[in-house]
């Protein structure tokens, strides 16, 4: 299949309107591409989802989210339920009958029960027997209960591990990019004693900011970072700091706008309204010029 | 987290979200793959309208949507882990889902009749809806929709009917052609033309 054939299906297949024995050739012919194909796919591809947002503006009622979350919420009430069935249910749950006091409790009836079928000396050594083995499966039970805390806090580690490792690996893929810059922003009037650092990566449109002494932001309010391009801020995200302190807070940031290599003039932060906004509209907090 | 051994970096608070299909979500997806239901309201909120819009432009009809995107969200809350960051961004796994729902549903026999007949009588009206609540998706998100939807008034009536119909619409090209009453020919002629042309319109954003 020559080259315009395949982006001609391609184009076709992103739109969703491929089929039959065109469909058929598609995949075979994608399922063979090389890089400069695969390339032609994912622009398509690429093109189709921008199509989406052509389709006309329209707004869910709120109710579907309620259900959406109360289905989630409700699913994961049940999952313990599952899991503890084992266990005796409280004592608000009428699942079963309240138990007799320990003097009915009816060891007494018990005991007397297997004398009458196999006479008392059989019957004491089963009834030994039965508590020996009653003891024995709640010290099992003890230690698979301790068995079982010290792998939850193992899991815990590694899952901690694990993102400290996917943290460190996105740190490690800005630092390591080519043509890295560096911005110092030093605190303004709110925050005198404010401190920021922004290093980025124009070509993978990707960075890392570290903040500190920023003050905390009151409720419905949020940072926000802009990217000065030319002078014109262009938004690069939104942020709560955790730390009010020197060491402060440190961010991946994605996405950011396509701006060229010697357009980024610096960068500020202001404190907006919850969400973020298009432009600049609160006060400045941080700001500061590309290094290099 | 993030403990360094230096101690210089001592904690991250959370990533800064900021492109719709960006690594942000892929973290929110990862969050979802460990039941935090926040991680799910998050991504709803980000990107319900725009895929309710989409799913709305297929099945036309506000209960059907409404429907469909619920069950989207919640196989979201079941299936996290199939994502895979590698195949594409969260947005694209969404849409796909999306559209291939709704095309399911479209196509469903006894659907078919109803949708012709709610086509006809209008049950569209009322639906206009405000875009997003977070300004900084509505900010990145108009100015992407601002410049797709020029770049669809610049090429050809034709070609845009061609492509509107199917991918806004869910129909297969002979689906497109019988609608349109158009030789299958010129539908995919009229679709690659089209397509060509958008795709050196809105060369920047791909």
């Amino acid at each position: 299949m020559d080259k315009e054939t395949f982006r001609e299906l391609c184009m076709a297949h992103a739109l969703g309107a491929l089929e039959g024995p065109d469909a058929a050739l598609f995949r075979d012919a994608l399922a063979h591409a090389d890089e400069e194909r695969l390339a032609i796919y994912a622009e398509a591809v690429a093109l189709a989802q921008n199509l989406s947002l052509a389709a006309p503006a329209a707004e869910p009622s709120p109710a579907v989210k309620d259900k959406l979350m109360a289905r989630v919420r409700g699913q994961e009430q049940a999952a313990p339920a599952v899991a503890s069935a084992s266990t005796p249910p409280p004592a608000s749950r009428p699942a079963r009958p309240a138990p007799k006091s320990s003097d009915a409790l009816g060891w007494r009836d018990i005991f007397d029960s297997l004398s009458r079928w196999f006479g008392p000396g059989l019957a004491f050594a089963g009834f030994a027997m039965a508590v020996g083995v009653l003891a024995y499966a709640f010290t099992l039970k003890g230690s698979l209960g301790r068995r079982e805390a010290s792998l939850e806090a193992e899991q815990a580690r590694v899952t901690a591990l694990e993102d400290s490792l996917t943290r460190k690996d996105a740190l490690l893929e800005v630092l390591l990019s080519h043509n890295l810059q560096v911005a110092v922003l030093s605190g303004q009037g709110p925050s005198p004693t404010g401190y920021g650092k922004m290093i980025w990566c124009p070509k993978r449109r990707c960075g890392i900011l570290h903040v500190a002494n920023l003050p905390p932001v009151p409720d419905g309010r949020e940072y926000q970072l802009w990217l000065l391009r030319d002078g014109s801020p262009v938004s690069s995200g939104i942020f709560r700091v955790k730390k009010t302190t020197w060491d402060g807070d440190l961010f991946r940031i994605q996405g950011m706008a396509e701006v060229g290599h010697d357009k980024v003039k610096g960068f500020i932060v202001t404190l907006e309204p919850d969400g973020g906004s298009s432009a600049p509209s609160g006060e400045t907090y941080l700001k500061g010029e590309t290094l290099m | 987290m993030f403990q360094r051994n230096n101690d210089i970096v001592r904690e991250t608070a959370t990533w800064v979200l900021v492109a719709p299909a960006g690594p942000g979500m892929t973290e929110c997806m990862e969050r979802i793959a460990t039941r935090d239901p926040r991680a799910l309201e998050t991504l709803y909120d980000r990107y319900s309208r725009v895929l309710f819009a989409v799913i709305l432009s297929i099945v036309k009809r506000k209960e059907d949507a409404e429907e469909i995107l619920g069950d989207i969200f919640f196989q979201v809350w079941e299936k996290a882990e199939r994502y895979d960051a590698s195949k594409g961004s969260v947005y694209g796994w969404l849409l796909a889902l999306a559209r291939n729902r709704s095309i399911d549903r479209l196509r469903s026999k006894g659907y078919k009749q109803g949708r012709q007949e709610d086509s006809e009588t209008g049950e569209m009206d009322g639906f206009a809806g405000e875009g997003l609540d977070n300004p900084l998706d509505k900010a990145d998100l108009s100015q992407r929709m601002t410049r797709v939807r020029a770049a669809l008034e610049k090429i050809s009536p034709d070609q845009r009917r061609v492509i509107e119909t199917a991918y806004l619409e869910g129909y297969s090209q002979s689906e497109v052609a019988e609608r349109l009453g158009l030789p299958l020919g010129t539908v995919k002629t009229r679709m690659r033309d089209g397509m060509k042309h958008l795709q050196t319109l809105l060369r920047e954003l791909l």
